[in-house]
């Protein structure tokens, strides 16, 4: 998937302190692309959260007398091919693609760190194994990863949120690595090594929270790509199982063929889409130079 | 996506013709007075709907046709496909003994044969006499030799990769070699070629309308070894011999060469036999294009000149642009059903009651997902079989009447608590008789919410489980349906339905019903056809009484073609003559 | 440098042999069937199992294994359960596609994504920064089918100025011989054919391109400007060198490191690309061949594929490794 080449832009953060963090925030807040991002995130988290207030209709259910209406004040993004109103399908949908964006990236995440800190930690011949098999799986396109992951587990949400997870780990595992292994001839692990602390503790205490800030600015950007991917997926076939579920890859897979005779039916979910990733690249942007000081602008 | 030859499948065998006046010099059948007959189903009208440019005009000759397909074809030899991409191919290059007339799914008549066979009174003998001054199109002449080379070549293809891809010899005859119900084929001379049977088998002659069992060459059959495993060293079957020696028929076209994936090209026959059915332009290339979008948009911009298939919902799109519909009338080949399994796992489950299966009957606005699904391109059954096929009885089925399928649940007894069903749909799939499942699932739904159902829908892939879980009784209630193989009651009824296994219902619908099974029995050895059709209809008012499942919709399967493409005869069960096409 | 690729050509042959045996594993762990893709609708369970035992797929899975591994040292991939045809065959047709396509998404990307990116460095935070910016964002988030679908609609429906989909029109009846659409035009000798090649190619190119173009147009402007603000770029312009030369001689030649790296690592995301771009522009490619393996449960083909991907993303990334020591002389290999 599309974000490997993120991992090279982040860099492994000098030592933390709560002032580090404190001045990220700052810079953060000074960042106009930044805050933009957060605001488009958090209108589409809004819209989420309070869809069953905001949805004028059930997203779920239509009627086939009411099929593909145009966009009208009834139904302010028109109708689907069910009759059923696509702005309360967009607002749902927004809940199912974020969550699964979050959910999958979190996973991905989270295998990844596990898998780095072992083998970043551990160094010799773990290392060479785990770095092996992340190789392996660097090497196969994730999406075809992510196929067959749900030609085995079926269709289904949480099926879905593996394939991306899965698919997304061994970049996270790679990254932190290759940060925890920078930092390992760093002065304060040196120093921490040589007052005799043991060397899971010096891995948690000290390296751990030096090397998260690169995997935070790269989880953000990878949830950009992770909403496209779960839409790829959609159109190979490999979408959620029971339709009247709102996501936004279904949504835009399914309109594709609607193009030509109902366009705002691609436009909603894909604008959706394309404004949340929008939004969460500029947020991992923004967290990026604000959390590296050298990146200066 | 480049669906596989599994998803773009088009209607197998589907051999009709629409009901056009004007096919009347199309097919290389016509020629026979035995064309004459009325089409056996008194329901299917002369389509209204065929184009004039079918019609108009004088046929100009020469320049390149590009079809686009939904898939590529699976093998160049005819005998080894069972898919309906090879054989829209193949009816263009090789010719059986007998085909069926314009305007007709079912009406048998002779094409390589001079006339319709005679039977013997028990229906164990079929005797045909062949037309003369045929050639192959290597030069090598057509006789009764060639055709006994033939069916003997299929009967006793060895198993493995022949017998597991001759799919419909194997169907059709009940198996090879020994356990096949074709006794034997005598060449008594050169122009009487003589069937002996085990058992009668009263859908022979309609069966053989199937290009699969089109004569090929048996010179260069053997020449190229044509029977040689495995097939990927096969060359013949990989259709990668020259020109002239690959897929040798006697029909208006000439393959010449195939680039798997890519296109297959076809030229013209500079020897074909019947001048009157030879074909117009030079050279015809398929184009296989699996994702629909892509097809109709390949159309529209000129890159292909017919588009076979569309999807019904870009019907509306393609006549705004300007495109010719290709509309197959009501010589469908395809059934879409809602199928209530009765026992699953051990369990009888709620559709043992026949008042639910009845209440879910009226509980469907069936017209509805014709309109949304189909644009209207699709009929609402009237039986459990397109009205165009051999042993149709129109039936007097339940209709959209949601408080009389609440009447009906009420009075089965169920508890409410049981209402609570898993409604299973395929994904990854389209096929003609079902363009949108995914969608059509949930506005059945939707429908059986309204009159008391909870419905979870559940999907499986297609290819990877679908269809095995389906036929082996897993589903309680699915989405299933049937493109014919050829297009008689049959086909539907106990080929893919309701035909007893190993002495056992089909564990698809777990229906036993002895009656039903006896009739089918009486109808498929019947010696005459009037008795069969008697028997068949029997078996369609026992279903009618039982509903062991929901007919859903008999698809049309639209197509399109460009404003510069004339002659098109558009047949249904989407298989087409392209002899009459000529463009300018 | 020549030590270093023995090492690492030595490096990645447990990572293939290692990929043989897990993608061989989980292959035949997956439910399903080659059978059912073969039988469709008439695939019943005895059907089913003879198509099984013909294949093979009833034997032990050591046994499978063994068999494939000792094709595969005889440089023989197989065949492919369904159509029968040789992995390798199949391949010679259909790969000339996709590296095609990629060659024509990646002029695409870095013809347009260097110039834009070093457009957007020179004045970062300006207008035409935020322009280029917001551009690339597009380019990133907008599926690649959505994307394709438009451009087909625009430039060959509505505009007739592209074709929608193919390599080449069939009716020029160009010769397939290599099965590079635009070499086996310019062997036809036809300046038409030619010109019908590379208008297929335009499409597909943007299509697949535009994510490579953000990604490249990001990390082009970032160590641009990373770049700018080094020591020695100073000193250059300290020393009075002019503006271009300060461009040419010092920025971009250091620049290049990492957005080569980038170009590399794109190559496995432009093949998965390459699996919805060829769906889209019908296109007879390796990218659309794998899925309709996975989805006919083609084993041998998917398996056979993967693992030449897996070779592909190798190469090239060995191949951009080397890069970087011809660019930078600084990097010295042991």
């Amino acid at each position: 998937m599309a974000s490997q080449e993120a991992a090279l832009l982040v860099r492994a953060a000098p030592r933390a302190s709560r002032g580090l963090w404190r001045d990220a925030l700052r810079r953060l807040l000074r960042n106009g692309p930044a805050i933009v991002g957060l605001v488009l995130i958090a209108i589409f988290v809004v819209g989420a959260v309070f869809a069953p207030v905001i949805a004028p209709y059930d997203p779920a259910v239509g009627n086939l007398m009411n099929s593909m209406k145009p966009p009208s004040l009834a139904h302010l993004m028109g109708t689907d091919l069910l009759g059923r109103d696509e702005f309360s399908r967009v607002l749902y949908g927004a809940r199912i693609s974020l969550t699964v964006g979050v959910v999958a990236v979190t996973c991905g995440l989270a295998f990844g760190m596990v898998v780095g800190a072992v083998a970043g930690g551990a160094g010799g011949v773990l290392d060479a194994v785990l770095m092996r098999v992340i190789d392996i799986l660097l090497a196969v396109p994730g999406i075809l990863l992510a196929i067959a992951i749900v030609a085995w587990l079926g269709h289904g949400e949480i099926q879905i949120i593996v394939a991306v997870g899965v698919s997304y780990a061994p970049i996270f595992a790679r990254l932190l690595r290759g940060s925890l292994l920078a930092l390992r001839e760093t002065d304060f692990v040196l120093a921490a090594r040589s007052t005799g602390a043991s060397t899971p503790r010096i891995l948690l205490r000290h390296m751990l929270p030096n090397a998260l800030t690169p995997m935070i600015v790269q989880a953000t950007l990878a949830l950009a790509t992770a909403i496209i991917d779960v839409a790829g997926l959609g159109f190979l076939g490999l979408g959620p199982g029971d339709p009247r579920i709102a996501e936004w890859g279904e949504m835009l897979t399914d309109s594709s063929r609607f193009l030509q005779n109902a366009p705002y039916l691609i436009f909603f979910p894909g604008a959706a889409i394309t404004i949340s990733a929008i939004g969460f690249n500029l947020l991992g942007d923004g967290l990026r130079e604000s959390l590296d000081p050298r990146l200066k602008r | 996506m480049a669906r596989s030859r599994l998803l773009a499948l088009l209607a197998v065998a589907a051999i009709g013709f629409s009901a056009c006046s004007s096919a009347a010099t199309t097919a290389p059948s016509a020629a026979a007075p035995a064309s004459a007959a009325a089409p056996a189903s008194a329901a299917a009208p002369a389509s209204a709907a065929a184009p004039a440019s079918a019609a108009a005009g004088t046929p100009v000759n020469g320049g390149t046709l590009v079809v686009g397909l939904p898939g590529d074809m699976a093998f160049a030899d005819p005998s080894l496909v069972s898919d309906g991409n090879s054989l829209y191919v193949d009816t263009q290059v090789v010719q059986g003994l007998v085909g069926l007339a314009p305007g007709t799914l079912s009406d048998v008549v002779p094409v390589l044969a001079a006339s319709l066979p005679t039977v013997s009174p028990d229906g164990l003998t079929y005797t045909f006499t062949l037309r003369t001054g045929i050639t192959f199109q290597d030069g090598t002449p057509f006789n009764a030799a060639a055709v006994k080379y033939n069916y003997d070549r299929w009967k006793n293809y060895p198993k493995g990769d022949l017998q597991d891809n001759a799919y419909y010899y194997g169907a059709v005859f009940g198996g090879f070699g020994s356990a096949s119900n074709l006794l034997s084929v005598d060449a008594p001379n050169d122009t009487t070629v003589v069937f002996h049977f085990k058992t009668p088998q009263s859908n022979f002659l309609l069966s053989q309308t199937l290009m699969v069992f089109g004569i090929q060459s048996p010179t260069a059959l053997q020449k190229a070894n044509a029977d040689a495993t495995p097939l990927s060293g096969n060359k013949y079957a990989q259709g990668q011999l020259p020109q002239g020696q690959d897929m040798v028929g006697t029909g208006p076209y000439v393959f010449k060469d195939w680039v798997p994936k890519d296109n297959i090209t076809l030229v013209k026959n500079p020897d074909y036999w019947d001048p009157a059915t030879a074909g117009h332009v030079d050279e015809i290339v398929f184009k296989p294009i699996g994702d629909s979008t892509a097809r109709l948009q390949a159309l529209q911009s000129g890159s292909i000149d017919i588009a076979v298939s569309i999807q019904p919902t870009d019907v509306k799109t393609a006549q705004s642009s300007g495109l010719t519909l290709i509309d197959r009338g009501n010589q469908t080949c395809n059934m879409l059903n809602l199928d209530l399994n009765q026992s699953v796992g051990g369990k009888a489950t709620i559709y043992a009651n026949k008042d639910v299966r009845l209440a879910i009957a009226s509980a469907l606005n069936k017209q509805s997902y014709i309109d949304a699904f189909f644009a209207g391109q699709a009929l609402v059954p009237t039986s459990f079989i397109p009205v165009g096929t051999l042993g149709y009885k129109a039936e007097t089925l339940p209709t959209y009447d949601p408080a009389k399928a609440k009447q009906l649940l009420q009075q089965s007894g169920v508890p409410a608590s049981q209402l609570n069903i898993d409604l299973y749909y395929p994904s990854n799939v389209t096929r003609p008789y079902m363009p949108d499942p995914k969608n059509e699932a949930a506005a059945i739904a939707n429908d059986l919410q309204a009159v008391g159902f909870t419905v979870n829908l559940k999907t499986e892939d297609w290819g990877t489980s679908y269809i095995t879980d389906a036929t082996n009784g897993k589903f309680p209630a699915y989405m299933f349906g049937w493109l014919c193989d050829w297009a008689g009651a049959d086909d539907y009824l106990s080929v893919a339905w309701f035909g007893y296994i190993n002495g056992q219902p089909n564990p698809q619908f777990h229906y036993a019903s002895p009656a039903l099974n006896d009739a089918m029995q009486k109808a498929i050895q019947a010696t005459s056809a009037d008795q069969a059709n008697q028997y068949w209809g029997q078996a369609q008012d026992i279903l009618a009484a039982d509903m062991p499942e929901v007919p859903l919709s008999s698809a049309k399967t639209p197509g399109a073609y460009d404003s510069k493409v004339h002659g098109f005869v558009p047949q249904g069960g989407v298989l087409e003559y392209l002899n009459s096409v000529w463009i300018q | 440098m020549l030590r270093f690729i023995v090492r690492r050509v030595l490096g990645a042959i447990p990572v293939l042999f290692g990929l043989s045996v897990i993608l061989f594993l989980f292959l035949r762990l997956l439910p399903g069937n080659p059978a059912v893709a073969i039988l469709g609708q008439h695939a019943t369970p005895q059907l089913v199992a003879q198509i099984n035992a013909s294949l093979g797929l009833d034997k032990p899975l050591y046994v499978q294994y063994l068999q494939y591994v000792w094709g595969l040292l005889h440089g023989n991939f197989g065949a492919s359960f369904v159509d029968g045809r040789t992995v390798a065959s199949t391949f010679l047709v259909r790969f000339p596609s996709t590296v095609e396509l990629t060659v024509g998404a990646l002029i695409f990307a870095v013809g347009l994504g260097i110039p834009l990116g070093r457009l957007a460095a020179r004045h970062p935070n300006g207008w035409i920064d935020g322009a280029v910016t917001v551009l690339s964002l597009f380019g990133i988030s907008i599926p690649i089918f959505v994307l394709g679908y438009t451009l087909v609609f625009i430039f060959g429906v509505e505009l007739h100025w592209l074709p929608a989909i193919g390599q080449l029109d069939p009716r020029l009846n160009v010769t397939p011989v290599t099965h590079f659409a635009i070499i086996d035009a310019i062997l036809s000798g036809r300046a038409a054919a030619v010109e019908d090649a590379v208008a297929h190619l335009i499409l597909p190119s943007i299509a697949l391109g535009s994510i490579p173009l953000a990604i490249v147009t990001r990390i082009t402007r970032a160590s641009v400007i990373d770049v700018s603000n080094e020591d020695y770029v100073r000193t250059a312009r300290a020393k009075g060198l002019t503006e271009k030369r300060v461009d040419d001689r010092h920025i971009m030649r250091n620049a290049w490191l990492p957005v080569t790296t980038v170009i590399g690592l794109q190559v496995g995301s432009l093949l998965a690309g390459a699996v919805i771009t060829e769906t889209v522009f019908a296109w007879n490619g390796v990218g659309s061949w794998v899925v309709t393996a996975i989805e006919n449960h083609d084993l041998i083909v998917v398996q056979s594929l993967i693992m030449i991907f897996a070779l592909i993303f190798l190469t090239v990334n060995l191949l951009v490794d080397i890069g970087y020591a011809v660019l930078n002389p600084r990097i010295r290999y042991g």
